[in-house]
């Protein structure tokens, strides 16, 4: 049992150790293109509106439009 | 090695009760959103951190969404330029009191990377972490499709998948129901800032700011009432 605690603690140590001799001084964010995304940058042009929920078609995805354009209703009113 | 498995299992349960909740119409009981502002914000210059002349409306707010098995979770919810994004991850913002080598004291919201000799923390001031946007068609593009390496001197680098937004809200007056689960469910707040950032291929980060609030609201919300 003490044999298998202590070979426990050998390999947590080993591995702090390991992740010790990876520090390095990074300040700025590196950044590297993996795979290619869908992201569709803000136009200040367009105004807060509600969205045709109906369009969404993914269950949580239509949730939220839905939250949204309650937000949108309430604030607007006001 | 028994119990160990016991309690990694409860443990795996108690985190899938805690952030399990679905975010669908069908499971959600009701939702109140305490605090949701209508605004201006503004592109910011990257060289000068100042407001261009890019402004647009932007609407923000809290939602505390209540499953049907009486769960509660705070998500923020924000739509501007056009797109709607949701936070993914939310954290506390801390003013902390710092005492620094030299022997000054300063009121931060960010620890200073060298210098540090204690600090302690004096109140909550804010909400951070990191956004989904929310596509037309309801799918949510979560990273960029890229990933980073944050580091800090005497911390080790970890590498991240870079999200497609990034928010920090602060408030005066912040409280939440519980801080020690990430469920971020708050009770009370005005909004007092908000601040953007973009990411997008090719290492973009565009940030925003907010340049006025021109009205907030609270109110209450079942999916399951006509509109």
């Amino acid at each position: 049992m003490n044999t298998k605690i202590f070979a426990v603690i050998a390999i947590i140590s080993l591995l702090v150790l390991a992740g010790c001799a990876k520090v390095e001084k990074q300040p700025v964010p590196v950044v590297k293109q993996t795979e290619p995304s869908k992201v569709i940058l803000p136009d200040l042009s367009k105004g807060v509106s509600t969205v045709d929920a109906s369009t969404y078609k993914d269950p949580q995805g239509s949730f939220i439009a839905q939250l949204m354009n309650q937000m949108v209703e309430k604030t607007k009113a006001k | 090695m028994k119990k160990l498995i016991v309690l990694l299992f409860a443990m795996a349960l108690l985190a899938s009760l805690v952030y399990g909740i679905t975010l669908t119409a069908d499971a959600t009981r009701s939702v109140h959103v305490p605090a949701a502002a209508l605004g201006r914000i503004c592109f910011v210059a990257s060289d000068t951190g100042d407001c261009t002349d890019k402004v647009g409306e932007i609407l923000f707010g809290n939602a505390v969404v209540e499953s049907m098995g009486g769960d509660r979770i705070g998500m923020i919810l924000i739509q501007f330029g056009g797109n709607i994004y949701r936070s993914t991850t939310t954290g506390p913002v801390y003013l902390y009191r710092v005492t620094m080598t030299d022997g000054s004291v300063l009121e931060k919201t960010d620890l200073p990377e060298s210098g540090l000799e204690s600090y302690e923390p004096i109140r909550m001031v804010g909400l951070r972490g990191r956004l989904s946007q929310v596509l037309p068609d309801g799918t949510e593009v979560i990273t960029t499709g890229e990933t980073r390496t944050l580091s800090h001197p005497g911390k080790i680098s970890v590498d991240e998948d870079v999200p497609v937004g990034e928010y920090d809200i602060r408030y005066s007056g912040l409280v939440l129901e519980d801080t020690e689960t990430s469920r971020q469910v708050m009770t009370a707040g005005e909004y007092e800032d908000i601040q953007i950032t973009i990411n997008a291929p090719g290492g973009v980060m565009d940030k925003y700011k907010l340049v006025e609030i021109v009205s907030t609201t609270s109110f209450d919300w079942s999916p399951s009432t006509p509109k």
